[in-house]
């Protein structure tokens, strides 16, 4: 394994329990996540996204098991397999935080109501013994909410997060997340709570994350438009699978998967006004505890035939660094990336 | 195109004002000037998309136009067959008449079908209450609505639980048709669906915008469905409408810096297209104190003076007969030439 991947889920498997039936959710995935890049995991909801970064996390809950498959993480040159640590044990709280730092999707409910913004970010800091003592805690998190671009920070540091706005929540959350430097960055949904114009700002805040401090982000949404303007990887995910994934532009540009292309063709663009052609995906997803047998996709597929009914497709490559799971992929394997 | 255009709806200087109440005797301390002094006609037949950030009063200008909210002041005209009347004050029985010609979509299909009731309890109600009383002339209504739909007509017996988010938007589309409107606020729409459902409900309203002649106030956060969909766009901040023009014409000749600014934050999903952004300082200000003069100037790139102390007042240019209003300072009203291409700044 090369020294710039401090990530590695490979043939992830969870399944959740209840009512006495077992949900298939995440039916082995794999993916890998590089220094300095940003991975975009889109899906549409129920497709096991943010599972996937509760995984990686160690915040499953209880009903859910984890049945196969590795997380692995690089720390220091050491490999630690998150997937069996104890979910509340030291060595995990460890790394939350101080490894791998997460940010959720609404900003509001993430922050607890009770403590005071500043108080919330010297918690981390002092727990992962970044700072000796309040004092330097405190001025730690001022560094940082400035950092983050809010004004104010001396005054903002002692107020509570019902006093912030949704954006600056958000800026709040990430500056808790980053207050240990960790190597990862999982957000989930970072912006889908907030308006377009402050979503712009958070999204260049990532940019800079990225650049400055070599952070690998994972980010998980559900717009292409975000994937467009940011990944440099994606994981396109149905039903518990990645169906398509590689580097954004190969992804985006010469989709292999039907799901992919649909998903592209469904979606209108700005700026291309009102004539575009907008092609629905037909039907809806399937009922998670009634999958199809085969390929999950295939039965809203145009291309799907006899044998996607029946058994799943393997993971497949295109090109370099462009893999995905149907029998007969729209890009052909042997026709080579001649880009620009 | 349309030649000669139909004012359905006159809205004139409305005002709708939340009052904000403190204290244990609950006085009124101060008001939310959710809607300040909007003035807009939507005309028959056309899609007109409201678009603005979350709290600009979107929402609340579609529901005022439904009188479903209030206003505080202003006037609003519908044209009803007989000539056009005012909606405020309008007495409890012609209210009930004007509202089967308009209609409302909500955003959140979860919440807006009663769950105790069947599709076809819920869907009933305006038929009842329009004058269809024979049950099985109203099992034959629904049917046909839903079959507009692309809904199975078996579908009525069920409970909205039974149903998916996509197909529950369809069913409140359903209702909302079913006393043949000619006006429908679509609330946020289809912002609560997957994007793969999302496509088949833009469809369905288009389709059905064009079979019936409807006139459509499509609110949403999205620009990029409001550019596929509408054939104007009314862009709101902060309660003011700060520019409202034909859909192609406020994307290619943009005049308002808020707009702008708004175009370049959408993330756009084509890899090819990535483009600078113009970034935006700050929050949305509070609606309760809002900014003296224009409401954008705390975040505007290019502020000036005048914009501290004035509001600007719209200015109206015209441009193969189609209207593009704008208010801002740094616009002067003036014809705009064919041939001229780029959107015209004062140079200062």
């Amino acid at each position: 394994m090369d020294h710039k991947t401090v990530l590695q889920v490979s043939d992830l498997r969870v399944n959740f329990y209840n009512n006495e039936r077992s949900n298939r959710v995440l039916r082995g995935i794999s993916f890998h996540l590089e220094k300095g890049k940003i991975l975009c995991i889109v899906g549409e909801s129920g497709c096991g996204k943010s599972v996937t970064a509760n995984a990686v996390m160690g915040l499953l809950p209880d009903l859910a098991r984890i049945e196969e498959g590795e997380i692995c993480f690089w720390q220091e040159g050491n490999k630690i397999r998150i997937d069996q640590l104890n979910r509340k044990g030291k060595e995990m709280r460890r790394i939350r935080g101080e490894g791998i730092a997460m940010i959720f999707q609404d900003p509001m409910t993430a922050l607890n109501p009770v403590f005071s913004v500043g108080y919330q970010i010297s918690e981390a800091l002092l727990y992962h013994k970044k700072a000796k003592n309040k004092k330097e805690a405190r001025k730690q998190s001022i560094e940082l909410l400035k950092s983050m671009g809010i004004p104010l920070p001396e005054k903002r540091v002692d107020e509570y997060p019902h006093q912030f706005s949704g954006g600056m929540c958000q800026r709040a959350m990430i500056a808790m997340a980053m207050s240990c430097q960790p190597k990862v960055l999982i957000a989930d949904e970072p912006t889908t709570a907030l308006d377009v114009t402050i979503q712009a700002q958070i999204f260049e805040l990532m940019k800079v994350l990225k650049e400055q401090n070599d952070t690998a982000i994972m980010l998980i949404t559900h717009d292409m438009g975000v994937v467009a303007e940011l990944a440099d990887e994606v994981a396109v995910m149905y039903m518990g699978n990645i169906v398509e994934s590689g580097d954004a532009r190969q992804v985006l540009t010469r989709s292999a998967h039907p799901y992919t292309e649909a998903l592209l063709k469904s979606i209108p663009v700005l700026g291309r006004g009102k004539e575009q052609d907008l092609q629905p995906i037909r039907g809806t997803t399937p009922d998670p505890y009634n999958r199809p047998p085969g390929c999950q996709f295939a039965p809203r597929c145009d291309f799907a035939r006899e044998k996607c009914r029946q058994e799943m497709p393997p993971e497949m490559t295109v090109s370099d660094e462009h893999f995905c799971r149907c029998f007969y992929p729209l890009t052909k394997p042997e026709v080579e990336a001649d880009e620009d | 195109m349309k030649t000669e255009k139909e004012v359905l709806i006159s809205i004139s200087g409305l005002k709708t004002h939340y009052p904000v109440r403190q204290g244990i005797f609950k006085r009124t301390v101060g008001y939310v000037k959710a809607v300040d002094d909007v003035t807009l006609d939507i005309y028959r037949g056309e899609i007109l998309g409201v678009v603005g950030e979350s709290g600009c009063g979107k929402t609340t200008l579609g529901k005022s136009v439904l009188q479903l909210i209030r206003p505080t002041g202003g006037s609003i005209r519908y044209a009803f067959p007989d000539g056009p009347k005012e909606l405020i004050g309008m007495d409890k029985k012609e209210m009930d008449e004007a509202r089967s010609r308009m209609q409302i979509i909500f955003q959140d299909p979860y919440s807006s079908l009663n769950p105790s009731f069947t599709i076809f309890g819920s869907m009933q109600e305006p038929l009842i209450r329009f004058g269809m009383k024979s049950r099985q002339e109203r099992k034959e209504a629904i049917a046909k609505l839903l079959a507009a739909v692309n809904l199975p007509a078996e579908y009525m017996e069920r409970y909205p639980n039974e149903f998916s988010g996509g197909q529950r938007q369809r069913i409140g589309i359903a209702r909302a048709l079913s006393v043949s409107p000619e006006f429908i606020v679509c609330d946020e729409a289809v912002s609560a669906l997957d994007v793969s459902i999302q496509a088949q409900v833009l469809q369905l309203l288009k389709e059905l915008q064009q079979e019936r002649n409807l006139t459509y106030m499509f609110i949403t956060h999205d620009l990029s469905v409001v550019e596929y969909v509408s054939d104007r766009i009314c862009v709101m901040y902060l309660g003011h409408i700060v520019e409202v023009a034909d859909t192609r014409e406020l994307f290619e000749h943009t005049l308002h810096p808020y707009t702008r600014a708004l175009l370049s934050a959408i993330p756009v999903a084509d890899i090819n297209l990535r483009r600078k952004r113009i970034p935006l300082q700050g929050d949305v200000p509070s609606p309760v104190n809002p900014p003296d003069g224009c409401p954008f100037h705390p975040r505007c790139p290019d502020c000036m003076d005048v914009c501290r102390s004035q509001i600007p007042q719209p200015v109206i240019r015209k441009k193969d007969g189609q209207e593009h209003m704008v208010c801002c300072h740094k616009i002067k009203e003036e014809n705009i030439n064919e041939n001229r291409k780029e959107a015209q700044y004062e140079q200062i």
